[in-house]
Protein backbone atom coordinates (compact mmCIF):
# COMPACT_ATOMS: atom_id res chain seq x y z
CA UNK A 1 0.00 0.00 0.00
CA UNK A 2 0.64 3.48 -0.74
CA UNK A 3 0.56 6.44 1.60
CA UNK A 4 -1.58 8.96 0.56
CA UNK A 5 0.46 11.67 -0.94
CA UNK A 6 -0.46 14.69 1.73
CA UNK A 7 0.77 11.84 4.16
CA UNK A 8 4.23 11.42 2.32
CA UNK A 9 4.57 15.19 1.89
CA UNK A 10 3.94 16.24 5.92
CA UNK A 11 6.93 13.11 6.46
CA UNK A 12 9.43 14.13 3.82
CA UNK A 13 8.91 18.21 5.34
CA UNK A 14 9.32 16.35 8.95
CA UNK A 15 12.39 14.60 8.42
CA UNK A 16 14.13 17.69 7.02
CA UNK A 17 14.39 18.88 11.03
CA UNK A 18 17.42 18.09 12.48
CA UNK A 19 17.50 15.30 14.67
CA UNK A 20 14.38 13.59 13.14
CA UNK A 21 14.92 10.41 10.71
CA UNK A 22 12.04 8.88 8.76
CA UNK A 23 11.29 6.97 11.34
CA UNK A 24 10.39 9.29 13.74
CA UNK A 25 9.17 12.09 11.05
CA UNK A 26 6.43 8.60 10.60
CA UNK A 27 6.03 9.01 13.90
CA UNK A 28 5.19 12.69 14.26
CA UNK A 29 3.11 12.69 11.22
CA UNK A 30 0.66 9.96 12.70
CA UNK A 31 0.60 11.80 15.72
CA UNK A 32 0.10 15.22 14.25
CA UNK A 33 -3.02 13.46 12.32
CA UNK A 34 -4.36 12.10 15.57
CA UNK A 35 -4.92 16.28 17.22
CA UNK A 36 -7.90 17.67 16.46
CA UNK A 37 -8.00 20.34 13.78
CA UNK A 38 -7.40 23.24 16.92
CA UNK A 39 -4.78 21.82 18.01
CA UNK A 40 -2.85 21.55 14.71
CA UNK A 41 -3.91 25.20 14.20
CA UNK A 42 -2.30 26.10 17.29
CA UNK A 43 1.28 24.03 16.55
CA UNK A 44 1.24 25.57 12.67
CA UNK A 45 0.10 28.88 14.02
CA UNK A 46 3.09 29.36 16.45
CA UNK A 47 5.48 28.39 13.96
CA UNK A 48 4.56 30.89 11.76
CA UNK A 49 4.65 33.39 14.45
CA UNK A 50 8.01 32.48 16.20
CA UNK A 51 9.57 32.55 12.13
CA UNK A 52 7.70 36.50 11.99
CA UNK A 53 8.56 37.54 15.27
CA UNK A 54 12.16 36.05 15.63
CA UNK A 55 15.19 37.59 14.35
CA UNK A 56 18.67 37.97 14.85
CA UNK A 57 19.99 40.32 17.54
CA UNK A 58 22.14 42.57 15.38
CA UNK A 59 24.90 42.98 17.81
CA UNK A 60 25.53 39.48 19.47
CA UNK A 61 23.11 37.48 17.13
CA UNK A 62 21.62 35.75 19.71
CA UNK A 63 17.43 35.18 18.97
CA UNK A 64 15.68 37.78 19.83
CA UNK A 65 11.74 39.47 19.46
CA UNK A 66 13.12 42.89 19.87
CA UNK A 67 15.08 45.35 18.05
CA UNK A 68 18.24 44.41 20.63
CA UNK A 69 18.49 41.16 22.31
CA UNK A 70 17.49 41.52 26.06
CA UNK A 71 21.25 41.01 26.73
CA UNK A 72 22.43 43.83 24.68
CA UNK A 73 19.99 46.06 25.88
CA UNK A 74 20.79 45.54 29.44
CA UNK A 75 23.12 48.04 30.91
CA UNK A 76 23.83 46.63 34.28
CA UNK A 77 25.56 44.14 32.89
CA UNK A 78 29.33 44.09 32.07
CA UNK A 79 29.99 45.44 29.16
CA UNK A 80 34.08 44.32 29.25
CA UNK A 81 33.41 40.97 29.02
CA UNK A 82 32.12 38.99 25.79
CA UNK A 83 31.72 35.60 25.78
CA UNK A 84 31.39 33.45 22.02
CA UNK A 85 29.56 30.83 21.69
CA UNK A 86 28.43 28.49 19.14
CA UNK A 87 24.66 28.18 18.91
CA UNK A 88 21.78 30.50 20.84
CA UNK A 89 20.95 27.37 22.66
CA UNK A 90 24.74 27.85 24.57
CA UNK A 91 23.78 30.97 25.54
CA UNK A 92 20.77 29.62 26.98
CA UNK A 93 22.79 27.33 29.07
CA UNK A 94 25.30 30.04 30.21
CA UNK A 95 23.07 32.32 31.46
CA UNK A 96 21.06 29.24 33.52
CA UNK A 97 24.59 28.51 35.29
CA UNK A 98 24.04 32.01 36.47
CA UNK A 99 27.39 32.80 36.50
CA UNK A 100 27.76 35.14 34.13
CA UNK A 101 26.54 38.67 33.71
CA UNK A 102 28.49 39.67 30.75
CA UNK A 103 27.68 39.82 26.90
CA UNK A 104 27.25 37.34 24.09
CA UNK A 105 28.86 36.40 20.64
CA UNK A 106 26.83 33.60 18.96
CA UNK A 107 28.98 32.33 15.52
CA UNK A 108 25.80 29.85 14.54
CA UNK A 109 28.44 27.19 14.02
CA UNK A 110 31.43 25.76 14.11
CA UNK A 111 34.32 25.72 11.33
CA UNK A 112 33.98 22.37 9.19
CA UNK A 113 35.67 22.44 5.97
CA UNK A 114 34.39 18.90 5.69
CA UNK A 115 30.96 20.58 5.67
CA UNK A 116 31.63 23.44 3.39
CA UNK A 117 31.39 25.42 6.83
CA UNK A 118 34.89 27.74 6.44
CA UNK A 119 35.46 31.53 7.98
CA UNK A 120 32.90 33.30 6.22
CA UNK A 121 30.08 30.85 7.20
CA UNK A 122 30.19 31.77 10.44
CA UNK A 123 29.43 35.30 12.30
CA UNK A 124 32.62 36.53 13.18
CA UNK A 125 32.87 39.72 11.18
CA UNK A 126 30.25 40.89 13.72
CA UNK A 127 32.08 40.34 16.73
CA UNK A 128 35.57 42.02 15.13
CA UNK A 129 33.08 45.32 14.01
CA UNK A 130 32.08 45.28 17.65
CA UNK A 131 35.64 45.40 19.21
CA UNK A 132 36.93 47.52 16.56
CA UNK A 133 33.88 50.60 16.98
CA UNK A 134 35.26 50.42 20.47
CA UNK A 135 38.34 51.61 19.44
CA UNK A 136 37.08 54.73 18.35
CA UNK A 137 35.97 55.42 21.98
CA UNK A 138 38.97 57.32 23.66
CA UNK A 139 37.50 56.14 27.34
CA UNK A 140 36.60 53.03 25.89
CA UNK A 141 39.07 50.99 24.82
CA UNK A 142 39.74 46.99 23.49
CA UNK A 143 42.36 46.65 25.85
CA UNK A 144 40.07 46.48 28.79
CA UNK A 145 37.82 43.97 26.63
CA UNK A 146 38.05 40.55 27.78
CA UNK A 147 36.69 37.80 25.32
CA UNK A 148 36.02 34.15 26.32
CA UNK A 149 36.03 31.88 24.25
CA UNK A 150 33.26 29.10 24.71
CA UNK A 151 33.07 26.69 21.93
CA UNK A 152 32.79 23.20 22.42
CA UNK A 153 35.45 20.76 23.06
CA UNK A 154 34.81 18.99 19.75
CA UNK A 155 37.80 19.21 17.49
CA UNK A 156 35.42 21.82 14.83
CA UNK A 157 34.79 24.12 18.65
CA UNK A 158 38.38 24.02 19.13
CA UNK A 159 39.54 24.85 15.97
CA UNK A 160 37.00 27.35 15.39
CA UNK A 161 38.02 28.85 19.33
CA UNK A 162 41.95 29.15 17.90
CA UNK A 163 40.62 30.74 14.19
CA UNK A 164 39.02 33.38 16.99
CA UNK A 165 42.10 33.77 18.74
CA UNK A 166 43.52 34.27 15.91
CA UNK A 167 41.63 36.89 14.27
CA UNK A 168 41.53 38.63 18.11
CA UNK A 169 45.27 38.76 18.88
CA UNK A 170 45.77 41.70 16.33
CA UNK A 171 43.16 43.58 18.14
CA UNK A 172 44.87 43.48 21.36
CA UNK A 173 41.81 41.92 23.41
CA UNK A 174 42.49 39.61 26.59
CA UNK A 175 41.49 36.57 25.02
CA UNK A 176 40.30 33.35 27.39
CA UNK A 177 39.33 30.06 26.82
CA UNK A 178 36.53 28.24 29.27
CA UNK A 179 38.52 25.84 31.63
CA UNK A 180 37.63 22.35 30.67
CA UNK A 181 36.83 20.49 34.28
CA UNK A 182 34.74 17.33 35.99
CA UNK A 183 30.89 17.45 36.16
CA UNK A 184 30.31 18.74 39.33
CA UNK A 185 28.26 15.84 41.74
CA UNK A 186 30.38 12.65 40.27
CA UNK A 187 33.16 10.34 41.58
CA UNK A 188 36.27 10.83 40.32
CA UNK A 189 37.20 7.41 39.20
CA UNK A 190 33.87 7.36 36.57
CA UNK A 191 35.22 10.37 34.85
CA UNK A 192 36.70 9.12 31.51
CA UNK A 193 40.68 9.62 31.16
CA UNK A 194 40.78 12.66 28.78
CA UNK A 195 38.23 15.07 30.86
CA UNK A 196 39.87 14.07 33.90
CA UNK A 197 43.83 14.64 32.31
CA UNK A 198 42.58 18.38 31.25
CA UNK A 199 41.11 18.87 34.43
CA UNK A 200 44.39 18.18 36.16
CA UNK A 201 46.08 20.16 33.47
CA UNK A 202 43.65 23.19 33.97
CA UNK A 203 43.88 22.88 38.02
CA UNK A 204 43.89 26.19 39.68
CA UNK A 205 45.71 27.29 42.79
CA UNK A 206 43.46 26.01 46.10
CA UNK A 207 41.45 28.80 47.99
CA UNK B 1 35.18 -12.84 32.89
CA UNK B 2 32.42 -15.02 31.92
CA UNK B 3 29.71 -14.39 29.30
CA UNK B 4 26.86 -15.93 30.63
CA UNK B 5 24.28 -14.89 27.94
CA UNK B 6 23.95 -13.31 23.98
CA UNK B 7 21.14 -11.75 22.10
CA UNK B 8 21.09 -10.43 18.73
CA UNK B 9 18.63 -8.76 16.56
CA UNK B 10 18.91 -8.38 12.82
CA UNK B 11 22.39 -8.95 13.07
CA UNK B 12 23.94 -10.70 9.46
CA UNK B 13 21.56 -13.98 8.91
CA UNK B 14 21.24 -14.74 12.44
CA UNK B 15 17.56 -15.52 14.42
CA UNK B 16 16.70 -13.76 17.23
CA UNK B 17 17.75 -15.77 19.85
CA UNK B 18 19.25 -15.65 23.57
CA UNK B 19 22.27 -17.86 23.81
CA UNK B 20 23.16 -19.02 27.25
CA UNK B 21 27.02 -19.77 27.95
CA UNK B 22 29.06 -20.66 30.82
CA UNK B 23 32.85 -20.90 31.26
CA UNK B 24 34.93 -23.91 30.36
CA UNK B 25 34.47 -24.70 26.21
CA UNK B 26 31.91 -23.61 24.09
CA UNK B 27 31.64 -25.53 20.80
CA UNK B 28 29.58 -24.16 18.24
CA UNK B 29 29.11 -26.26 15.12
CA UNK B 30 28.18 -25.80 11.47
CA UNK B 31 28.99 -25.86 8.14
CA UNK B 32 30.28 -22.77 6.05
CA UNK B 33 27.72 -20.05 5.63
CA UNK B 34 25.66 -21.03 8.25
CA UNK B 35 26.77 -17.93 10.39
CA UNK B 36 29.09 -19.55 12.70
CA UNK B 37 31.53 -16.19 12.32
CA UNK B 38 28.38 -14.08 13.22
CA UNK B 39 27.66 -15.61 16.60
CA UNK B 40 31.41 -14.48 17.18
CA UNK B 41 31.54 -11.49 16.01
CA UNK B 42 28.39 -10.36 17.31
CA UNK B 43 30.11 -11.61 20.68
CA UNK B 44 33.09 -9.45 19.80
CA UNK B 45 31.04 -6.37 19.10
CA UNK B 46 29.21 -6.43 22.61
CA UNK B 47 32.42 -7.10 24.69
CA UNK B 48 34.92 -4.48 22.84
CA UNK B 49 32.78 -2.04 20.93
CA UNK B 50 35.03 -2.11 18.37
CA UNK B 51 33.36 -2.42 14.98
CA UNK B 52 34.44 0.70 11.92
CA UNK B 53 31.43 3.18 12.18
CA UNK B 54 31.38 2.32 8.18
CA UNK B 55 31.16 -1.16 8.07
CA UNK B 56 27.74 -0.83 10.70
CA UNK B 57 25.34 -0.82 8.04
CA UNK B 58 27.37 -4.62 6.47
CA UNK B 59 26.29 -6.37 9.92
CA UNK B 60 22.67 -5.13 9.78
CA UNK B 61 20.15 -7.80 8.45
CA UNK B 62 19.51 -7.42 5.08
CA UNK B 63 16.18 -5.52 4.74
CA UNK B 64 16.27 -4.28 8.25
CA UNK B 65 17.21 -0.20 9.43
CA UNK B 66 18.63 -1.31 12.90
CA UNK B 67 20.47 -3.90 14.67
CA UNK B 68 21.16 -5.04 18.60
CA UNK B 69 23.36 -7.18 20.45
CA UNK B 70 23.36 -7.56 24.22
CA UNK B 71 25.58 -9.58 26.81
CA UNK B 72 25.49 -10.53 29.85
CA UNK B 73 28.80 -10.37 31.57
CA UNK B 74 29.82 -11.85 34.92
CA UNK B 75 32.97 -10.66 36.80
CA UNK B 76 33.95 -10.85 40.07
CA UNK B 77 31.93 -7.64 41.34
CA UNK B 78 29.00 -9.41 39.63
CA UNK B 79 27.15 -9.36 36.44
CA UNK B 80 27.11 -6.54 33.98
CA UNK B 81 24.62 -5.76 31.30
CA UNK B 82 25.85 -4.79 27.78
CA UNK B 83 24.49 -3.45 24.93
CA UNK B 84 25.05 -2.42 21.85
CA UNK B 85 22.28 -0.62 19.44
CA UNK B 86 23.19 -0.11 15.59
CA UNK B 87 21.99 1.47 12.37
CA UNK B 88 23.55 2.87 9.46
CA UNK B 89 26.44 4.95 10.32
CA UNK B 90 25.90 4.97 14.08
CA UNK B 91 26.00 2.65 17.25
CA UNK B 92 24.95 3.27 20.67
CA UNK B 93 26.01 1.44 23.80
CA UNK B 94 24.89 0.64 26.84
CA UNK B 95 26.50 -0.42 30.51
CA UNK B 96 23.83 -1.93 32.67
CA UNK B 97 21.28 0.65 30.92
CA UNK B 98 22.87 3.38 31.38
CA UNK B 99 24.48 5.44 27.79
CA UNK B 100 28.29 5.28 27.47
CA UNK B 101 30.34 5.72 24.18
CA UNK B 102 31.44 2.66 22.23
CA UNK B 103 34.77 2.49 23.18
CA UNK B 104 33.95 2.82 27.42
CA UNK B 105 32.31 -1.06 26.39
CA UNK B 106 36.14 -1.76 27.25
CA UNK B 107 36.11 -0.64 30.43
CA UNK B 108 33.79 -3.44 31.13
CA UNK B 109 34.25 -6.06 29.55
CA UNK B 110 37.55 -8.04 27.17
CA UNK B 111 37.62 -10.08 24.02
CA UNK B 112 40.27 -11.74 21.87
CA UNK B 113 38.76 -13.20 18.60
CA UNK B 114 41.26 -15.24 16.33
CA UNK B 115 40.14 -15.82 12.95
CA UNK B 116 41.68 -18.51 10.15
CA UNK B 117 41.78 -14.78 8.05
CA UNK B 118 44.06 -13.93 10.87
CA UNK B 119 47.24 -14.20 8.38
CA UNK B 120 46.20 -11.43 6.69
CA UNK B 121 48.29 -9.10 9.43
CA UNK B 122 51.22 -10.24 7.87
CA UNK B 123 50.32 -10.53 4.09
CA UNK B 124 47.94 -8.01 4.42
CA UNK B 125 48.53 -3.64 3.39
CA UNK B 126 49.69 -1.64 6.21
CA UNK B 127 46.10 -0.57 7.21
CA UNK B 128 45.45 -3.90 8.87
CA UNK B 129 47.72 -3.93 10.73
CA UNK B 130 47.15 -0.85 12.10
CA UNK B 131 43.08 -1.53 12.54
CA UNK B 132 44.71 -4.62 14.43
CA UNK B 133 47.14 -2.16 16.61
CA UNK B 134 44.05 0.30 16.72
CA UNK B 135 41.74 -2.27 18.01
CA UNK B 136 43.72 -3.88 20.43
CA UNK B 137 44.85 -0.25 22.24
CA UNK B 138 41.54 0.63 22.03
CA UNK B 139 40.83 -2.10 24.46
CA UNK B 140 43.78 -1.09 26.64
CA UNK B 141 42.70 2.49 26.74
CA UNK B 142 39.29 3.95 25.88
CA UNK B 143 41.61 7.12 25.64
CA UNK B 144 43.27 5.86 22.63
CA UNK B 145 39.80 5.04 21.05
CA UNK B 146 38.71 9.10 22.14
CA UNK B 147 41.82 10.37 20.71
CA UNK B 148 41.82 8.09 17.85
CA UNK B 149 38.14 9.04 16.27
CA UNK B 150 39.37 13.12 16.84
CA UNK B 151 42.75 12.23 15.64
CA UNK B 152 40.76 10.58 12.16
CA UNK B 153 38.29 13.68 12.34
CA UNK B 154 41.20 16.23 12.25
CA UNK B 155 42.68 14.45 9.46
CA UNK B 156 39.41 14.65 7.77
CA UNK B 157 39.21 18.04 8.59
CA UNK B 158 42.64 19.07 7.27
CA UNK B 159 42.45 17.14 4.05
CA UNK B 160 39.38 19.32 3.06
CA UNK B 161 41.42 22.55 3.57
CA UNK B 162 44.28 21.33 2.38
CA UNK B 163 42.06 20.57 -1.19
CA UNK B 164 39.79 23.87 -1.00
CA UNK B 165 42.28 26.67 0.17
CA UNK B 166 46.23 27.79 0.40
CA UNK B 167 46.03 29.69 3.10
CA UNK B 168 48.54 28.60 5.66
CA UNK B 169 46.87 29.72 8.63
CA UNK B 170 43.42 27.97 7.71
CA UNK B 171 45.40 24.78 8.31
CA UNK B 172 47.22 25.76 11.24
CA UNK B 173 44.28 26.16 13.21
CA UNK B 174 43.77 22.23 12.44
CA UNK B 175 47.64 21.82 13.08
CA UNK B 176 47.86 21.84 17.01
CA UNK B 177 45.21 19.62 17.44
CA UNK B 178 46.55 17.01 14.85
CA UNK B 179 49.91 16.93 16.29
CA UNK B 180 48.55 17.08 19.68
CA UNK B 181 46.03 13.51 19.36
CA UNK B 182 48.75 12.24 16.46
CA UNK B 183 51.48 12.42 19.25
CA UNK B 184 49.14 10.96 22.37
CA UNK B 185 48.42 8.15 19.72
CA UNK B 186 52.50 7.46 19.34
CA UNK B 187 52.97 7.55 22.96
CA UNK B 188 50.38 5.16 23.49
CA UNK B 189 51.05 2.61 20.42
CA UNK B 190 54.87 2.69 21.74
CA UNK B 191 53.55 1.81 24.89
CA UNK B 192 51.45 -1.34 23.65
CA UNK B 193 54.23 -2.02 21.02
CA UNK B 194 57.16 -2.96 23.46
CA UNK B 195 54.88 -4.88 25.93
CA UNK B 196 53.53 -6.87 22.36
CA UNK B 197 56.69 -7.24 21.17
CA UNK B 198 58.11 -9.99 23.92
CA UNK B 199 55.14 -11.32 24.11
CA UNK B 200 54.38 -11.81 20.88
CA UNK B 201 58.15 -12.81 20.30
CA UNK B 202 57.63 -15.79 23.27
CA UNK B 203 54.59 -17.47 21.77
CA UNK B 204 56.02 -17.55 18.35
CA UNK B 205 58.81 -19.28 20.10
CA UNK B 206 56.23 -21.52 21.91
CA UNK B 207 54.76 -22.49 19.01
CA UNK B 208 57.92 -23.13 16.20
CA UNK B 209 60.14 -24.63 19.25
CA UNK B 210 62.24 -22.30 19.47
CA UNK B 211 62.60 -21.64 15.51
CA UNK B 212 62.97 -18.05 13.66
CA UNK B 213 62.51 -15.11 16.20
CA UNK B 214 60.15 -12.94 15.20
CA UNK B 215 60.37 -9.07 16.03
CA UNK B 216 57.53 -6.69 15.53
CA UNK B 217 58.33 -3.07 15.27
CA UNK B 218 56.18 0.15 14.60
CA UNK B 219 57.20 2.45 11.20
CA UNK B 220 56.46 5.89 12.05
CA UNK B 221 56.22 8.96 9.78
CA UNK B 222 56.31 11.50 12.16
CA UNK B 223 58.61 12.76 14.38
CA UNK B 224 57.41 12.68 17.90
CA UNK B 225 59.57 14.94 19.74
CA UNK B 226 59.04 17.42 16.97
CA UNK B 227 55.66 16.72 15.27
CA UNK B 228 54.52 20.45 14.67
CA UNK B 229 57.81 21.09 12.97
CA UNK B 230 57.93 18.01 11.04
CA UNK B 231 54.71 19.11 9.64
CA UNK B 232 55.36 22.33 8.36
CA UNK B 233 58.13 20.44 6.58
CA UNK B 234 55.72 18.74 4.60
CA UNK B 235 53.61 21.62 3.67
CA UNK B 236 54.55 21.38 -0.01
CA UNK B 237 54.34 17.68 -0.31
CA UNK B 238 50.71 18.11 1.41
CA UNK B 239 49.70 20.99 -0.93
CA UNK B 240 50.54 18.56 -3.75
CA UNK B 241 48.62 15.61 -2.68
CA UNK B 242 45.80 17.49 -1.01
CA UNK B 243 46.32 15.00 2.02
CA UNK B 244 47.70 14.68 5.50
CA UNK B 245 51.36 12.97 4.43
CA UNK B 246 52.15 12.13 8.21
CA UNK B 247 50.73 10.84 11.40
CA UNK B 248 49.75 7.56 13.14
CA UNK B 249 47.17 7.33 10.31
CA UNK B 250 50.52 6.36 8.05
CA UNK B 251 52.19 4.73 10.55
CA UNK B 252 52.67 0.69 10.27
CA UNK B 253 53.71 -2.60 12.39
CA UNK B 254 56.76 -3.90 10.82
CA UNK B 255 57.03 -7.76 11.46
CA UNK B 256 60.50 -9.66 10.72
CA UNK B 257 61.07 -13.15 11.08
CA UNK B 258 64.63 -13.80 11.32
CA UNK B 259 65.46 -10.08 10.82
CA UNK B 260 63.59 -10.39 7.16
CA UNK B 261 59.96 -8.68 6.40
CA UNK B 262 57.76 -11.03 6.79
CA UNK B 263 54.98 -9.13 4.64
CA UNK B 264 57.61 -10.36 2.06
CA UNK B 265 59.67 -13.52 2.79
CA UNK B 266 57.14 -15.60 5.03
CA UNK B 267 55.01 -18.35 3.62
CA UNK B 268 51.45 -19.09 4.56
CA UNK B 269 52.10 -21.42 7.18
CA UNK B 270 54.56 -18.92 8.47
CA UNK B 271 51.99 -16.00 8.24
CA UNK B 272 49.89 -18.05 10.29
CA UNK B 273 51.84 -18.74 12.62
CA UNK B 274 53.01 -15.40 13.58
CA UNK B 275 49.26 -13.95 13.23
CA UNK B 276 48.53 -16.64 15.60
CA UNK B 277 51.24 -15.64 17.99
CA UNK B 278 50.09 -11.93 17.83
CA UNK B 279 46.56 -13.18 19.06
CA UNK B 280 48.34 -14.75 21.55
CA UNK B 281 50.17 -12.24 22.98
CA UNK B 282 46.58 -10.08 22.84
CA UNK B 283 45.36 -12.14 25.09
CA UNK B 284 47.93 -12.24 27.24
CA UNK B 285 48.35 -8.22 27.39
CA UNK B 286 43.95 -8.21 27.77
CA UNK B 287 44.67 -10.58 30.63
CA UNK B 288 47.09 -8.54 32.32
CA UNK B 289 45.40 -5.07 32.11
CA UNK B 290 41.92 -6.33 33.57
CA UNK B 291 43.47 -9.15 36.21
CA UNK B 292 41.89 -11.40 34.02
CA UNK B 293 41.94 -13.43 30.88
CA UNK B 294 39.43 -12.08 28.21
CA UNK B 295 36.65 -14.02 26.46
CA UNK B 296 38.30 -15.94 24.26
CA UNK B 297 36.93 -16.20 20.61
CA UNK B 298 38.00 -19.03 18.19
CA UNK B 299 36.72 -18.90 14.79
CA UNK B 300 36.61 -22.85 12.88
CA UNK B 301 39.46 -23.86 14.37
CA UNK B 302 38.91 -27.10 11.73
CA UNK B 303 40.22 -24.59 9.15
CA UNK B 304 43.54 -24.59 10.82
CA UNK B 305 45.11 -27.84 9.60
CA UNK B 306 48.86 -27.88 10.52
CA UNK B 307 48.75 -30.12 14.30
CA UNK B 308 51.27 -27.79 15.95
CA UNK B 309 48.83 -24.90 15.26
CA UNK B 310 45.49 -26.74 16.02
CA UNK B 311 47.07 -28.32 19.35
CA UNK B 312 48.05 -24.28 20.39
CA UNK B 313 44.64 -23.07 19.86
CA UNK B 314 43.32 -25.94 21.69
CA UNK B 315 45.22 -25.71 24.59
CA UNK B 316 44.49 -21.85 24.97
CA UNK B 317 40.88 -22.56 24.63
CA UNK B 318 41.14 -25.15 27.30
CA UNK B 319 43.43 -23.00 29.63
CA UNK B 320 41.13 -20.46 29.26
CA UNK B 321 38.16 -19.25 32.26
CA UNK B 322 35.80 -19.16 28.86
CA UNK B 323 36.33 -19.89 25.49
CA UNK B 324 34.06 -19.83 22.65
CA UNK B 325 35.14 -22.36 19.75
CA UNK B 326 33.44 -23.07 16.07
CA UNK B 327 33.93 -25.24 13.71
CA UNK B 328 32.82 -27.57 11.04
CA UNK B 329 33.35 -30.26 14.37
CA UNK B 330 32.72 -29.56 18.28
CA UNK B 331 36.24 -28.68 19.43
CA UNK B 332 37.46 -31.19 22.07
CA UNK B 333 36.46 -31.09 25.53
CA UNK B 334 33.04 -28.84 24.88
CA UNK B 335 31.32 -28.71 28.19
CA UNK B 336 28.27 -27.13 25.84
CA UNK B 337 27.52 -27.53 22.34
CA UNK B 338 25.52 -25.59 20.30
CA UNK B 339 24.52 -26.43 16.11
CA UNK B 340 24.12 -23.84 14.00
CA UNK B 341 22.16 -23.89 11.00
CA UNK B 342 21.14 -21.18 8.18
CA UNK B 343 21.34 -18.67 11.44
CA UNK B 344 19.38 -20.45 13.95
CA UNK B 345 21.28 -21.98 17.41
CA UNK B 346 20.28 -25.27 18.93
CA UNK B 347 21.27 -26.25 22.05
CA UNK B 348 22.91 -30.20 21.96
CA UNK B 349 23.82 -30.00 25.45
CA UNK B 350 22.14 -33.05 26.99
CA UNK B 351 23.47 -34.85 23.60
CA UNK B 352 26.77 -34.19 24.65
CA UNK B 353 26.26 -34.70 28.34
CA UNK B 354 25.01 -38.11 27.53
CA UNK B 355 27.96 -38.85 25.01
CA UNK B 356 30.59 -37.46 27.86
CA UNK B 357 28.58 -39.72 30.17
CA UNK B 358 29.21 -43.02 27.87
ZN1 LIG C 1 22.30 40.88 21.49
Amino acid sequence: MKYPNALIQLIRELSRLPGVGPKSAQRLAFYLFAQTKEEVEAIAQAMLEAKQTLKLCPVCYNITDTDLCAVCMDATRDQEVICVVEEPGDVIAIERSGEFNGLYHVLHGALSPMNGIGPEQIKLGGLLKRINARDTSPTDTAAQLEVILATSTTVEGEATSMYVQRQLEPLGVNVTRIAYGLPVGGALEYADEVTLGRAIAGRQKAR
Amino acid sequence: MILRSLQTLHYRNLEPTRLAFQGGVTAIVGGNGQGKTNVLEAAFLVLTGVLDVTRVETVIRLGEKEGFVGAELERDDGITKLEVGLAPGRKAAKVDGARVKTADLARHASAVLIRPEDSELVHGSPGDRRAFLDALVSRMSPRYALALQSYERVVTQRNAVLKQTHEDWMLEIWDAKLSELGAEIMRLRRRAVTRLKTLSNDAHATLTGNGKPLEIALVETARLDDYGAHILEKRREERARGSTVLGPHRDDLEIKLAGLPAADYASRGEARTIALALRKAEYDLLSQKFGEPPVLLIDDFTAELDSSRREFLLEMASLAPQAIVTGTEAAPGAARLYSIHAGALESKQSALFVAGAA
